[in-house]
């Protein structure tokens, strides 16, 4: 395959990852991060660290950068989740910034001028594999009681509360599967561009997955997948706008909450039952305006 | 048996008294109508059975166990559940998934059985399943199984309110106005539900509401609560012929 | 002592600005109870504003602080009439004002880098006061540090007035109380609204141009805005008095920092408050709890 399109999809791939995790915190459990460039930074770094000075491979590797994120997600989680109000959002812009700044004093990863030398585990094949295990671990869990729960919190949540449902719970343990997620897409990340710096994980990369997110559609996995193929791809091919990039960005969040806050899929998913019944719903009304026509 | 005992309870909110050491008792598998004027504390009573509220003052046990400032979501758990007043469904979600996902609490697989989608997990859900269609089929609800919560008339709402409070299995079930905005007729059915449902499921039912023909026709007992404190308790017929409910209803006359 | 001193002045100026666009933000949260992370853009565009009414118009400098006030008060009403406006119709959830907020600050950050003739340069303001300092005993005291407190504390001064004294203000309190009800007791709560938006868009454009000289001008200029979020989360989300202490107490920390241990922490000790506030006092300085009425 042309190494540019290969290119594309593992950058997408990458996205995917982190969006997927995204998913699940803000489409499915109703709460809004700012900080998941964060998570990706220490899962990132962590990854890093365990191939490059421990000479780990890279699957546990991974794994180890996911708990780390997974571990500091749980923190700032136990300390927000709690609050009524925006205090969970504003504490993870907090610590999303404040990741990128630790990490440009900390000499032991390079600082602000970045680490090189990184292996390059990631390939296409990997990216494609991990994300399709993501994918079904995702889909599981929200086709569950778990999952159920953590909609219904979206939904209402004094009402889930008398479901006897955990509210705080079922925020934190989102946040955390949400954070290891990302944690997995630093990790593979720093793979891939076998360099790592602290720019790369400003609020712009945290506001960029949750554009994918609300893109592809609030509740819907497939929507998540296909605005991460399309919202990488789009930018890499139209280049040459790049400075109206991020202009039609904003604009098309605004009029996505707008006019069609369901985005793209808007809580639909692409499975061979719901595909099934679109056609024969399509076979319904064109039978029915030709009925009509006589 | 006492199945919910309230000693002493006072809620304050800042320097207003929105119940003022009330004692209350709920006997086991009785229908107890909770009625006052607007503003009385009924609904506070409510939450802080529930614990959405925190009290202030007092004790509130339910059988045997101190549930006092439990949170929310335990005192569910323990066999206390409600509807409310201003309708609370997990308006976009379809009638089907409003009672399945109340019917969360019949499973216990964890986590990660569900991420691996396990055995046990495949299991429960199918039981979840069941549970849920066979409670939407008594419920009268089935036919509209696929219907999404907030396109439903409102009396239907009210009556899916109750289904999912029911797929918790409860052993105490309060009902904030289940009549609110029914017509005469709707209120009849709504008497004959409440009446099927205490047989069917074997639970204690507490009610409010200002539709005197149905407190006074199911209720077995009845408490008045005026400005947060209780006036009276008795039998439907004591209460209708106490001075002190008329005054606090009609006012005093001359 | 010298150096305490001066270290306090310098905070106390800064820490005026970051009230400044502290109280808009916290106007806003208090009646709409969502984070409008749009006010960023609304200080960017004042600093730019003030810089062109400057230099190409050479407008002197108290009209041209006027002016890009106004100009950012007409701003501030303009996002909320087309964003937020038919959301609230809507009665949309509040999480899709945050992401409107979101999509307006990307929108306004990159509209001015893509437009040809402002760009992503850094701009510097003309020297309108002298550097040289003025000398109050031992200590030396910045001109132009003088003025963001005097010019700050004038405006709160007015910001308290106009809240406590006025019938507007009046109405703003109740509307911040309860909204609906205020509607019902005849207030109009749309007028409400956008009185809050330009009053908010007015401090931001003050504290652009204030930055705007202190720093340079540039289109990520807003990103000092993450400054008053965690100042009013330290000062109580909502509250004013809440947002201007702990914007002030902020700036006093982050001077302190810069001078007594480095300025490279200076961005990172405010991310490390907003940790210790949600451990110690999640509610801020002057937040209050109130139970959620059922």
């Amino acid at each position: 395959m042309d190494a540019y399109i290969q290119g594309i999809l593992i950058l997408s791939g990458i996205n995917l990852m982190a969006v997927l995790g995204l998913s699940l915190l803000t489409g499915f459990t109703g709460l809004f991060s700012f900080g998941h460039a964060g998570f990706m930074a220490i899962g990132g770094y962590t990854a890093a660290a365990m191939t490059v000075k421990y000479h780990m491979p890279f699957i546990p590797a991974l794994l180890i950068g996911a708990i780390a994120a997974s571990f500091v997600s749980a923190i700032i989680g136990a300390l927000t989740l709690k609050l009524k109000g925006d205090y969970f959002c504003i504490a993870t812009l907090g610590f999303g910034e404040a990741t990128r700044l630790i990490l440009d004093n900390v000499q032991y990863f390079g600082g602000a001028r970045g680490w090189p030398g990184i292996p390059a585990y990631t390939n296409l094949t990997n990216v494609v594999i991990i994300n399709i295990i993501a994918i079904v671990l995702l889909a599981n869990l929200i086709r569950s009681k778990h999952g159920r729960n953590m909609i219904a919190v979206r939904e209402e949540e004094l009402a889930s509360q008398i479901a006897g449902i955990n509210v705080f719970k079922y925020k934190l343990i989102s946040l955390m599967i949400s954070a290891a997620y990302a944690g997995i897409a630093g990790g593979l990340m720093a793979h891939y561009m076998t360099f790592l710096q602290p720019k790369m994980f400003a609020l712009t990369k945290s506001t960029e997955l949750t554009i994918i997110v609300i893109f592809g559609g609030l509740g819907s996995i497939s929507g998540s997948v296909l605005g991460a193929l399309v919202l990488t791809s789009l930018p890499e091919i139209l280049r040459a706008f790049s400075n109206w990039r991020l202009v039609i960005y904003g604009l098309a969040v605004i009029i996505i909450m707008i006019t069609r806050p369901e985005g793209l899929m808007g809580g639909y998913e692409f499975t061979p039952q719901s595909m099934k019944k679109l056609f024969s719903n399509l076979k319904g009304k064109r039978l029915k305006s030709s009925e009509g026509r006589e | 048996m006492n199945l919910l005992e309230m000693k002493n309870v006072t809620k304050r909110f800042g320097g207003l008294t929105a119940v003022s050491s009330v004692d209350f008792e709920i006997e086991k598998g009785s229908i107890t109508g909770l009625i006052g004027p607007n503003g009385a504390g009924k609904t506070t009573i409510f939450n802080l059975i529930t614990g959405v509220y925190k009290v202030t003052e007092g004790k509130i046990t339910f059988d045997g166990k101190d549930i006092t400032n439990k949170e929310p979501y335990m005192i569910a758990d323990m066999g206390i559940t409600r509807t409310f007043q201003n309708i609370r469904l997990f308006k976009k979600l379809s009638v089907y998934e409003n009672v399945l996902t109340a019917c969360q609490y019949n499973a216990n697989y964890s986590l990660f059985e569900a991420m691996l989608y396990l055995p046990r997990c495949r299991k429960q859900e199918k039981q979840l399943k069941e549970q849920a269609e066979n409670l939407l089929e008594i419920m009268g609800l089935i036919d509209r199984k696929d219907f999404i919560a907030n396109n439903l008339p409102y009396g239907l709402q009210r009556r899916l309110e109750i289904a999912r409070a029911l797929s918790l299995n409860p052993k105490l079930l309060l009902l904030d106005e289940p009549a609110a905005g029914m017509n005469p007729d709707e209120t009849a059915q709504l008497m004959n539900l409440i009446s099927d449902i205490r047989k069917k499921f074997d639970l204690s039912i507490l009610i409010i509401d200002h539709h005197m023909d149905l407190v006074m026709g199911i209720c077995e007992k009845i408490m008045v609560l005026n400005f947060g404190c209780k006036l009276a308790e008795g039998t439907p017929i004591e209460i209708q012929s106490n001075p002190k409910v008329i005054e606090a209803y009609l006012g005093v006359e001359g | 002592m010298t150096q305490f001193l001066q270290q306090l002045i310098n905070g106390l100026s800064i820490g005026s600005v970051y009230a400044l666009m502290a109280v808009g933000y916290s106007l806003v949260y208090s009646i709409m109870n969502f984070s409008n992370f749009a006010h960023g853009g609304v200080i960017m565009f004042g600093a730019y504003f003030g810089f062109f009414y400057l230099t190409l118009f050479r407008l002197p400098f108290p009209v041209a602080l006027i002016g890009a006030a106004l100009s950012t008060a007409i701003l501030a009403i303009i996002i909320e009439r087309t964003a937020y406006k038919p959301l609230r119709n809507r009665r949309a959830p509040f999480l899709y004002f945050i992401i409107c907020a979101m999509g307006m600050s990307i929108f306004l950050e990159n509209i001015i880098i893509a437009l040809p003739f402002i760009g992503p340069t850094f701009r510097t303001y003309p020297e309108i006061f002298s550097k040289t300092p003025i000398k109050i005993g031992s200590l030396a005291v910045g001109r132009l540090d003088l003025l963001m407190f005097i010019i700050s504390a004038i405006c709160l001064g007015l910001l308290v007035y106009f809240i406590d004294f006025t019938k507007i203000g009046k109405a703003i309190q109740a509307t911040s109380y309860n909204i609906k009800a205020s509607a019902l007791m005849g207030i109009n709560t749309d007028f409400i609204i956008i009185t809050v938006f330009a009053l908010g868009g007015f401090f931001a454009g003050i504290a652009g141009v204030l930055f705007g000289m202190k720093y340079t001008v540039y289109p990520q200029i807003g990103v000092i805005t993450n400054k008053s979020f965690i100042a009013a989360v330290f000062g109580g989300l909502g509250s004013l008095p809440g947002a201007v202490i702990g914007s002030v107490l902020l700036g006093i920390i982050e001077t302190f920092t810069s001078g007594y241990i480095s300025s490279q922490y200076r961005d990172l000790i405010a991310f490390v408050l907003l940790i210790a506030v949600l451990v110690i006092r999640p509610r801020g300085l002057m937040g209050k709890s109130n139970e959620d009425k059922a």
